[in-house]
């Protein structure tokens, strides 16, 4: 990975960006941050309801809350890839950034698994009616591995950052 | 400036002890001492306990500055600080900090889904079921609360003269005084407001999405005004 952050670091878009970064992280900071609202809340929402809390709210109306998860998600993927293309070796040296995109990769996954397997089923459920355990198994996998993507993007700073990472 | 120090400046306000005790993340040498403007550590860090106790700065304050900054000095030199901002492990500041964006996710989230909903999102959601979203809320809210305390006593001096600080506090307390009035002015007729939602209402709403954004932009600059 070195090689290719190197590399990356040295391309004109890189250089572009590293020049802008006094104004530029604390901007896209903001819309990170306004991006993991929206997914955490509104997705959190939703897993919660998978997992049978909250059963008198009718699933499929949290469920046309999603977009704006996804919304929310795109913010995040386009802000934290601009990161990524500024300072790349800070973030490929840091093994707290792995552990993110670990769990970045198995929430992926399962939202994926939802969406081609079981996402038809919601329109089936009554309001009241309690969940599949399939649904519950998915509502607490992508709670756990969100919160566990928020967690090691927060742990950047302070745990598996190389000193020499970007400085 | 290279990312991490533009970017993680508050973030890592209080870990500069941790750099300094434990060497995570950016080197110690790189980042500025802690609370270098006061001349003060917390206690358990500190080599010489009292040595550059900040007497010149109080002479040059008065009257009611001295009773805050000295306020403020007590706070941050107390034992649970100490504990916040130097623990060696990652379950203290890190998680506290981890936790304070859960939190922020969780309360913004959740306000988000009433107010987009009031805004024309979702038709078909039954607002009498939205206000079922207001207790996580206020979990998320006690959670920020109790970790947004702590991070504070760990950092009192730096942050309880920091004006953005009271920006994010004022515009947080408005947020929450219409979340409450949208409650009551949107649930209490709620079967009839399905169909027509009243302008006070939107307007309410409207106003809830801006004031969020406006405390996270106000918390993330924080991270930058050292």
């Amino acid at each position: 990975m070195m090689p290719f952050a190197s590399w990356l670091s040295r391309t004109s878009l890189s250089m572009a960006l590293q020049g802008q970064e006094g104004w530029l992280w604390p901007f896209l900071e903001t819309f990170h941050f306004i991006g993991l609202s929206l997914l955490l809340g509104i997705a959190g929402f939703f897993d919660l309801r998978l997992m049978g809390v909250m059963k008198r709210v009718p699933i499929r109306a949290v469920w046309e809350f999603m977009p704006w998860a996804i919304a929310g998600f795109s913010i995040n993927l386009v802000t934290g890839l601009i990161f990524l293309i500024a300072e790349p070796r800070q973030y490929v040296e840091n093994i707290s950034w792995w552990f993110k995109v670990l769990f970045l990769v198995l929430a992926g996954l399962n939202a994926m698994l939802f969406q081609t397997t079981l996402s038809t089923r919601i329109v089936r459920l009554k309001p009241g009616e309690d969940t599949p355990i399939s649904f519950k198994v998915v509502g607490a996998v992508s709670l756990i591995t969100w919160l566990g993507v928020l967690y090691f993007g927060r742990l950047m700073p302070f745990w598996g950052a190389s000193t020499s990472a970007g400085l | 400036m290279a990312g991490f120090q533009v970017r993680l400046k508050a973030d890592t306000t209080v870990a500069r002890v941790h750099h300094e005790v434990l060497g995570y993340g950016l080197g110690a040498e790189q980042v500025p001492a802690p609370h270098a403007r006061c001349g003060l550590q917390p206690k358990a860090h500190s080599p010489k306990p009292g040595k550059n106790h900040p007497v010149a700065s109080v002479v040059e304050c008065t009257g009611e500055r001295i009773v805050r900054m000295g306020f403020l000095e007590t706070l941050q030199n107390s034992a649970f600080a100490a504990w916040v901002a130097g623990a060696p492990t990652i379950l203290a500041y890190p998680t506290i900090l981890a936790l304070h964006t859960v939190g922020l996710g969780v309360v913004v989230g959740t306000n988000a889904i009433v107010d987009l909903r009031l805004l024309g999102v979702g038709k078909d959601v039954p607002i009498a079921e939205l206000k079922r979203v207001f207790r996580p809320m206020w979990m998320g809210f006690a959670l920020n609360l109790a970790t947004g305390v702590a991070l504070f006593i760990a950092a009192a001096e730096e942050f309880g003269t920091m004006p953005l600080f009271y920006v994010k506090l004022s515009l947080i307390t408005i947020a929450l005084v219409i979340a409450g009035r949208i409650r009551r002015v949107v649930f209490r007729h709620a079967p009839a407001s399905d169909a027509c939602i009243p302008r006070q209402a939107q307007i309410l709403a409207a106003a809830s999405l801006m004031l969020w954004i406006g405390a996270i932009t106000a918390g993330r600059l924080m991270a930058y005004t050292h």
